[in-house]
């Protein structure tokens, strides 16, 4: 099956988000850390594993089957441009937060590109209500995971020059194959919702203060 | 952890072509389809592909091997698309794997929209509603275009906000003409074609409605048992109308169908109902009518208020307690000023009435209560006539 370039002229939307405006750092004089920013970036990926469960179960119906059945797993062929969460364990354990924190950003800056170009015409009104309420929730937790960034010092990531993604015209995409290509998008995103919960509850307990410390100030106030 | 690499489905050394792409067609149709097998190394059969529609297996004699990489399939007679997103005819290789795909997009062309209707709440912006044509459903997404223009200034224009009051509707927000007709009409198109719905013409004052009266409230009076007090609020939007507002009630008792309407209540916010029956819930709704040199034709959207409500006095309704009424206001009004009873009032009036209904029913008890014998000797309870 050939390839088709859907997901490159879909991109040139991508480029805006590239250039979100940097958060200012937090004001750390007296401030509890990162730590509330980690656990609220944490609970919204529950958040929108949740209410990615409803909206794909919706959208996969509205594909029809075989795209609904359980185990469907089609060949994955014009997705390759799509960031994919799995990875190695070895791999993932050894992330420094820096890193770990700027992949999980630039796979939902490009997730949320694509899914605001997931352009079906034919889809329900209703659909693309449910579609663009989860876009605004997913650039919600963008700007959560900007916010860890910026209050641990570390800067959000900016595409290199020639790296950013353009949009290049391509042999028109068949209809079977952007359904293959939405599959895999909701696929990978909840992924991704998965492995970030994951990366962020990792993140939680690192910035947990130490046991001994809260003992030692219990002491001091004579209790 | 889980989070290993999955490597199972990636197959690029298989690929095939099903032909046609993403086909249109009329339902009860036939489709003539092949998939070509291009594989690596060359030479790869189309030996043992087969077909499946919408996740279930076709039955081999619907297939047949057109030459050494390309299987055929013959369907007929086609039923619409399961699916507004087509149909999905998809080539397997022998394991089961995925090597081709198609949409097939059976269905109807549209039927010419019908039944529009619009209506204005402000003078300023429109909203127009209309019934899709199909008898039955088309199985193709189809799009509808609400379109207007003034009527001897030629440009079209198209509506953009869909779906305000369900799914054939369109809200047309501002910049739009008075005193001068618009055109209106509906374009509905699917992949098999487009039908126009009639034009429907009419001046924007001529469909200007309120929205119902807000707060509004039912009320007993005082100790009276047959009358009630309703009162509303002036609509908001009134204040910026070129037209009066004139009030219209009705109402009805809760087990009936039957409404009584009020239409003069001119432009007070309030009014009693008399003449109602003690112990009986009643539903009262009141809307809000434009009337005036601008006025419109178009009559408001009636306004509930909770069970238990009134009504105002209806006209003609019973005959007593119209000129009644008058005729002892005017009665007062003289006795105050020849007659130093200053503390005269109708609202003593009303007190007065509420004893005497009171005390009525009273008398009624006692005297019916033990006294209908029946022929039996056993007694009967007999309620009190309504007042």
């Amino acid at each position: 099956m050939p390839t088709g370039d859907s997901w490159g002229m879909l991109a040139c939307l991508c480029t805006v988000l590239w250039h979100l405006p940097a958060v200012p750092a937090l004001n750390r004089t007296g401030d509890p850390g990162p730590g509330p920013s980690i656990q609220k970036t944490y609970d919204l990926t529950r958040y929108l594993e949740h209410q990615l469960r409803s909206l794909a179960g919706t959208y996969l119906n509205y594909l029809g089957p075989p795209f609904n059945e359980p185990d469907f797993n089609p060949p994955r062929l014009g997705a390759e441009t799509l960031p994919r969460a799995t990875v190695n364990l070895e791999v993932w354990q050894s992330l420094n937060d820096k890193l770990r924190l700027t992949q999980n950003y630039e796979a939902y800056s490009h997730l949320l590109c694509y899914l605001r170009g997931l352009n079906r015409q034919a889809a329900t009104a209703e659909l693309r209500r449910s579609l663009a309420h989860f876009c605004t929730s997913l650039q919600g937790l963008l700007g959560s995971i900007a916010g860890v960034m910026a209050a641990l010092g570390y800067p959000l990531p900016q595409p290199l020059p020639g790296t950013e993604p353009t949009w290049t015209p391509g042999p028109a995409h068949s209809d079977f194959l952007q359904k293959m290509d939405d599959f895999w998008l909701l696929k990978e995103l909840q992924t991704w919702l998965w492995r970030s919960a994951k990366d962020f509850n990792r993140l939680k307990k690192k910035m947990q203060p130490p046991a001994a410390a809260v003992t030692l100030h219990l002491g001091a106030r004579g209790f | 952890m889980g989070l290993e690499s999955n490597q199972g489905t990636e197959r690029e050394e298989d690929t095939a072509v099903i032909s046609p792409q993403d086909p249109t067609l009329l339902i009860g149709s036939s489709l003539l389809a092949t998939c070509s097998v291009h594989g690596d190394p060359p030479g790869a059969t189309a030996e043992g592909l087969y077909w499946t529609l919408n996740g279930r297996r076709l039955p081999p004699e619907l297939s047949r091997v057109l030459n050494a990489s390309t299987l055929a399939l013959a369907l007929a007679n086609l039923n619409g698309s399961r699916q507004q997103s087509g149909d999905n005819l998809v080539c397997h290789a022998r394991d089961g794997s995925i090597l081709a795909g198609s949409c097939l997009y059976v269905g109807l062309p549209p039927e010419k929209p019908v039944n529009i209707s619009c209506w204005s709440k402000n003078m300023k912006d429109l909203t127009c509603r209309w019934t899709p044509g199909a008898h039955g459903e088309t199985f193709l997404h189809t799009n509808y275009s609400l379109k207007y223009k003034l009527r001897w200034y030629g440009q079209d224009n198209t509506c953009e906000e869909y779906h305000t009051v369900g799914p054939h509707s369109c809200h047309i927000p501002k910049d739009l003409a008075l005193f001068t007709p618009y055109e209106i009409w509906v374009e509905a198109t699917n992949r098999l074609g487009s039908a126009r719905s009639d034009v429907l013409t009419l001046d924007i004052l001529d469909v200007v409605t309120t929205d119902p009266p807000p707060d509004v409230h039912v009320s007993r009076v005082g100790g009276l048992e047959d009358q009630l007090s309703v009162r509303w609020v002036s609509p908001p939007a009134l204040k910026d109308f070129l037209f009066q507002a004139k009030y219209q009630i009705r109402y009805r008792v809760e087990d009936s169908v039957d409404w009584k309407v009020v239409d003069d209540v001119s432009n007070q916010t309030s009014c009693r109902l008399a003449g109602l029956k003690p112990g009986t819930v009643y539903f009262v709704q009141v809307r809000c009518n434009p009337f005036g040199i601008y006025g419109s034709k178009k009559a408001g959207i009636w306004k509930r208020s909770g069970p238990g409500g009134g009504a105002c006095e209806p006209r003609g309704g019973e005959p007593s307690s119209g000129p009644v009424r008058r005729e002892l206001k005017q009665f007062l009004g003289w006795l105050k000023k020849h007659a130093y009873c200053s503390n005269l009032s109708f609202r003593l009036y009303d007190q007065w009435r509420a004893w005497m209904q009171k005390s009525h029913k009273t008398r009624n008890q006692h005297r019916t209560r033990g006294s209908c014998p029946r022929a039996d000797g056993a007694r009967r309870e007999v309620l009190p006539d309504k007042l």
